[in-house]
């Protein structure tokens, strides 16, 4: 068997065990291996080569768009090379089984009217043993099973190719010496270089996280408070919202609530998630009870993966078609939800009125101490504690209002006092979450329960998407108030504040909006095609093209001749074997080591009378003349030779190896 | 933009050619498989294809290693012809000889040539004159065209051996293959010996200096038997001095002056024997001249049209019988030349030399050629004119020819893609003139048919 058949069926076993697809892999090999035992083989034309190559290719094309369709992310690259040597096997089996041994690469990508072309230079043969061998290593590798089982699979699989392929300049020691030690390097550099990447991956998520605050917590908030520079926002389009009342906006969608404030963080304490159990169709979820008179909006979103905070309006009470696998909810009105990375488009119904976050703990009246004195001294000069809760909030905008800026300028701290003192006191300016602690602190101060709130201000309405956009900049945080029995959102930060973040957007920020809606658009219309059953239809409709176009290519010979050819490995073996242990090869290999080459075309008789003439000085040759004779009926006269010939034959070769053979070692 | 597309063309094909002659085709395709499994594995979670990228990668870095190592003690001498013919396979012996005490196994050898990429004014002078329109955009078609630039001025291509097993201490003999490819010298630099790494995915190279060129004569086509028109001549000065000027002569007897001969023929010491003056009577010499006008004028550095003409001429140069006439070869290089053959002045080969010499001329007029034919006139009996294009310049030269009845055959290369206008072979054709249009890929017909 030859080596490179060994190497593919040993490969193919390799890809089913690791993929798990032995069912497609077993018979897969055998058929490869039949190829030893079934002495016969096709005459396949270019013709045929090319129907099977494009046979392949729709099947690729297929299984692609049928990928895509399900996984919907860039990840369905890794399914689909599990299924690759699947896609390309008739072309490795035909190779195998036709009599060609090596397939024009040209018949695979030309026109058929090329082929007649009998240019030799236009083609170029290609054996595709070693490239089918490469695609079941990297299938295997595809189905990312974390044991050492395809570490070693590979490297064994891999080595043995090496191991044929190898100059024979070098000793075998020397080769495996070598291998081992790369076979080493690469396994100590993949644990290394995964750890690398986790570690990337951690670092990368933390930056990316900090920067513009998509990712948010559900414990912790960490604030720019206190900070310094500009605070850059992306312009990033992250979801959208639509409703058909327009009265409902601007609205603010709220992520997580926290109560506690230390040093520029906002932290959620005991959070208690409680599971929300959805309706019988999994889509529906019930967070409190329905009510008559509620607004409803869609949300058109992207799941950040396994672990993400939902955007509601205040008073949510039922969300519909959102397929997540788990939804937990906290005392604080913090929604989390488990599921795939992907689009989803939920309807969210709400009312304002209504309040499901728990009540008011000592926590949501708590003060850092270092932030007490200022807090104090703002609430004396407002004369805040005589006033009624409703005149307080109202004296409290009007004091933020009048007195304050917004900037995204962070202006950073004194060192003796905190940034929120510097802020209240100092500077006045800042942006929302400066002014939702300063608020949040101020209404503890007076004995008002609140708590600090971030989410998204949803104001910004797209006329050419008619809906609302919400992008990466439009996150904002406000204060929660325990008034009259429920939590209110309370927002002091100065209503100019989205004006002067849309100022400070690029004028070419438009391109970047449309590419957004594009791919929303795409993502739109691929959900909606799974939804309904066009896609069913449309696979009905697709077979018959298939069909058609393979009809098409397949010209008007479809039924034609398969001309099998027989080996004639048996009889070959015959021809080989009478003879074949002369010793005259001996002398031959002899000859070659001392550099004399035997043409391909050349007898031997040829040969040594060429030599003679080349060297004469050569007197190793002078003997060969009457041993060839008898090399030659031994080998090919079919009566065989008798033997005393035989022996005469073996003894003139043992005296001519004796004579010449150690003399030149 | 024209010199940035040259440097990346230029630094490409130099790449290109560091690694053909570096790396081996295993290792192409192993360093294909590393690039792909490091995009395939770039996430390291989904999928275990990061660790045959480690794998390959180590690997790779150890034969990088293995192959910087000191290379072998063997030197190479390479034995040469002269000349070749293009489209013809040259066979040449190289001895190797291996210095070292060890057996050499799996080696290989190529021949290196000299830079052969075009200077930046050779390159954009070749776009200017190109025939395609095209913008600098098309960088797929500009490509293709410097591939062919350099090949052109490589002129040869040159195989790579395996070598035998080379013994200790001794030489061995092993045939070369070289296919010229176009007319023109091919410049060979030197040798390298690769030897490759115990995997067998890098070279290292050891490179022999042994510069020696090769002339590459012009293609001959094969001529049925021309019977070139014409009648023998006054040659003045006999053979010896046919091709030069001045006065000597073929003497064949002696006579009595007769007043008006010149005193330079006087043989003096007849004089003094006889007392009375004697003068040398010479031979007249009669023979059949003939004028090969080779039409180089083209805007193009390079043409396949002039490629063929200049076949043409060597195929007519070599098949004209020069024992018994003489032919003057004319044309048009950086000035106008004129080489004349035949009768032992000089030899077919000489000419064929001349020719595989031959470059377009692209600064000067038709008219240029004019002087070499007139100085030529009176000793020419007939005439063969190769023409690359049909135009009034060329139709004066032919009816200048007609006029001083000689006897005219013109071959016009032809494009079958541009007929030629205006050109009626029917009318042109007369008893002194001979046209024919030789079409280009049907060169070989249409010769036959003359």
């Amino acid at each position: 068997m030859k080596p490179s058949l060994i190497l593919l069926i040993a490969s193919v076993i390799f890809w089913g065990w690791q993929t798990g697809i032995l069912i497609f892999s077993l018979p897969i090999a055998l058929i490869l291996l039949g190829s030893q035992f079934l002495n016969l083989r096709w005459d396949l034309s270019k013709t045929d080569f090319k129907r099977i190559a494009y046979f392949c290719l729709i099947s690729l094309v297929t299984l692609t768009i049928y990928l895509l369709l399900i996984n919907r992310s860039l990840y369905f690259i890794y399914t689909l090379f599990q299924w690759l040597p699947i896609v390309f096997f008739p072309l490795i089996a035909a190779q195998i089984y036709s009599i060609n041994e090596n397939i024009d690469i040209l018949t695979l990508f030309l026109k058929s009217n090329n082929l007649t072309t009998t240019d030799k230079e236009t083609h170029f043969y290609f054996n595709f043993t070693y490239p089918y061998f490469i695609l079941c290593i990297f299938s295997a590798s595809a189905s990312n099973i974390r044991d050492i089982s395809f570490y070693l699979g590979m490297f064994v699989l891999s080595s043995l190719a090496f191991w044929f392929l190898r100059p024979k300049r070098y000793s075998s020691i020397i080769w495996l010496c070598l291998i081992l030690i790369a076979g080493s390097i690469g396994f100590i550099g993949h644990i290394g270089l995964h750890q690398l990447h986790l570690k990337f991956e951690t670092q990368f998520i933390t930056l990316f996280t900090n920067a513009n605050g998509q990712e948010t917590d559900s414990l912790n908030k960490r604030t720019s408070i206190g900070e310094i520079g500009l605070l850059k926002q992306s312009n990033d389009i992250i979801f959208r919202v639509a409703s058909e009342n327009k009265q409902t906006f601007p609205l603010l969608l709220r992520e997580a609530t926290y109560n506690i404030y230390k040093s520029a963080n906002w932290l959620a304490t005991n959070p208690n998630f409680t599971l929300v159990q959805p309706d019988h169709n999994q889509t529906t979820w019930f967070l409190g009870n329905q009510l008559q008179n509620s607004s409803e909006i869609i949300i058109a979103a992207t799941l950040s993966g396994d672990q993400s905070l939902l955007r509601l309006p205040d008073g949510t009470f039922q969300i519909d078609d959102l397929p997540v696998k788990k939804m937990e909810k906290n005392q604080y009105g913090t929604i989390k939800v488990l599921g795939d990375i992907k689009p989803v488009t939920y309807k969210i119904q709400f009312n304002p009125n209504l309040s499901l976050d728990s009540p008011p703990t000592e926590e949501d009246l708590q003060i850092a101490n270092q932030e007490k004195s200022a807090i104090n001294q703002i609430i004396n000069n407002l004369d805040l504690q005589r006033k009624s809760p409703p005149e307080i909030l109202k004296e409290l905008d009007k004091f933020f209002q009048q007195n304050f800026t917004y900037s995204l300028q962070l202006t950073g701290k004194d060192k003796s006092i905190t940034p929120l003192s510097t802020f209240l006191l100092k500077t006045r300016s800042g942006h929302c979450e400066y002014f939702a602690t300063a608020t949040t602190l101020l209404l503890r101060a007076v004995g008002i329960p609140t708590r600090y709130a971030v989410g998204y201000s949803v104001h910004e309405f797209n006329k050419l998407e008619n809906q609302y956009v919400v992008r990466s900049r439009h996150a904002h945080a406000w204060t929660m108030v325990y008034l009259n029995g429920k939590w209110q959102a309370f927002d002091t930060t100065p209503a100019d504040w989205t004006s002067i973040e849309n100022a400070a957007v690029s004028p070419l920020s438009f391109i970047s909006d449309l590419w957004s809606l594009l791919g929303f658009k795409i993502s739109e219309s691929l959900r909606y095609i799974i939804a309904s059953d066009s896609l069913k239809y449309s696979l009905l409709l697709i077979l018959p093209i298939i069909f058609i176009f393979i009809r098409r290519v397949g010209g008007k010979k479809v039924v034609r001749r398969l001309s099998k050819k027989e080996i004639l490995t048996k009889s070959v073996d015959k021809f080989h074997a009478i003879g074949i242990d002369s010793e005259f090869y001996l002398i031959e290999k002899k000859l070659n080591d001392l550099g004399f080459f035997r043409h391909p075309s050349e007898s031997l008789k040829n040969w040594i009378e060429r030599l003679k003439e080349e060297v004469p000085t050569l007197n190793i040759l002078n003997d060969l003349t009457v041993v060839i004779d008898l090399h030659y009926r031994y080998r090919f006269d079919p009566a065989g030779i008798q033997e005393t010939d035989r022996i005469k034959l073996k003894s003139s070769i043992q005296v001519w190896l004796d004579k010449y053979g150690s003399k030149d070692d | 933009m024209q010199k940035f597309i040259y440097n990346l063309f230029r630094f490409s094909s130099s790449t290109q050619f560091k690694l053909n002659k570096r790396v081996t085709p295993i290792g192409f395709g192993v360093f294909c498989c590393v690039v792909i499994s490091g995009i395939l594995g770039i996430d390291t979670n989904q999928s275990s294809t990061y660790q045959a990228f480690t794998f390959l990668f180590s690997i790779i870095i150890i034969s990088l290693i293995y192959s910087l190592k000191t290379s072998e003690n063997i030197s190479a001498t390479r034995i040469l012809p002269k000349f070749s013919t293009v489209d013809t396979k040259l066979k040449y012996r190289i001895v190797i000889h291996n210095k070292t005490k060890k057996t050499q196994i799996g080696l290989k050898l190529s021949e290196n040539f000299a830079d052969p990429r075009p200077n930046f004014s050779e390159f954009r002078e070749s776009f200017k004159t190109s025939p395609n329109k095209f913008n600098y955009l098309d960088v797929f078609f500009l490509y293709y065209h410097w591939v062919w630039l350099v090949s052109r001025k490589q002129c040869i291509t040159a195989k790579t051996l395996k070598l035998p097993p080379l013994p200790p201490n001794s030489k061995t003999e092993i045939m070369g293959e070289i296919t010229p490819k176009y007319r023109g010298v091919g410049r060979l630099i030197s040798l390298t010996i690769a030897i490759p790494d115990p995997f067998g995915f890098i070279y290292n190279c050891t490179t022999i200096n042994l510069p020696q060129s090769l002339l590459i004569l012009p293609k001959l086509y094969q001529l049925p038997s021309i019977q070139l028109p014409g009648f023998r001549k006054y040659q003045s000065g006999g053979v010896n001095s046919a091709s030069s000027v001045g006065e000597s002569s073929e003497f064949r007897s002696l006579r009595d002056y007769r007043p008006g001969d010149s005193l330079r023929k006087i043989h003096w010491k007849s004089w003094a024997k006889t007392g009375k003056p004697i003068v040398k009577e010479e031979q007249d010499e009669f023979f059949v001249r003939h004028a090969l006008i080779l039409d180089t004028f083209q805007d193009q550095k390079y043409s396949e049209i002039l490629e063929e003409a200049i076949s043409i001429a060597a195929s007519l140069a070599c098949e004209i019988q020069t024992q018994e006439s003489l032919l003057d070869l004319m044309f048009v290089g950086n000035e106008a030349y004129c080489f004349t053959f035949g009768r032992g002045i000089s030899h077919t080969d000489k000419m064929l030399e001349i020719l595989a010499s031959v470059v377009a001329c692209q600064d000067k007029n038709f008219d240029s050629i004019i002087p070499v034919v007139m100085e030529r006139i009176s000793l020419l009996s007939g005439c063969i004119c190769i023409f690359l294009c049909w135009d009034e310049d060329r139709k004066k030269l032919v009816n200048y020819l007609q006029s001083r009845n000689i006897h005219t055959l013109v071959l016009i290369i032809t494009d079958p893609k541009n007929k030629l206008e205006n050109f009626d072979l029917e009318s042109q054709s007369n008893q002194l003139e001979n046209f024919h249009i030789l079409e280009l890929g049907k060169i070989q017909t249409g010769l036959m048919n003359i």
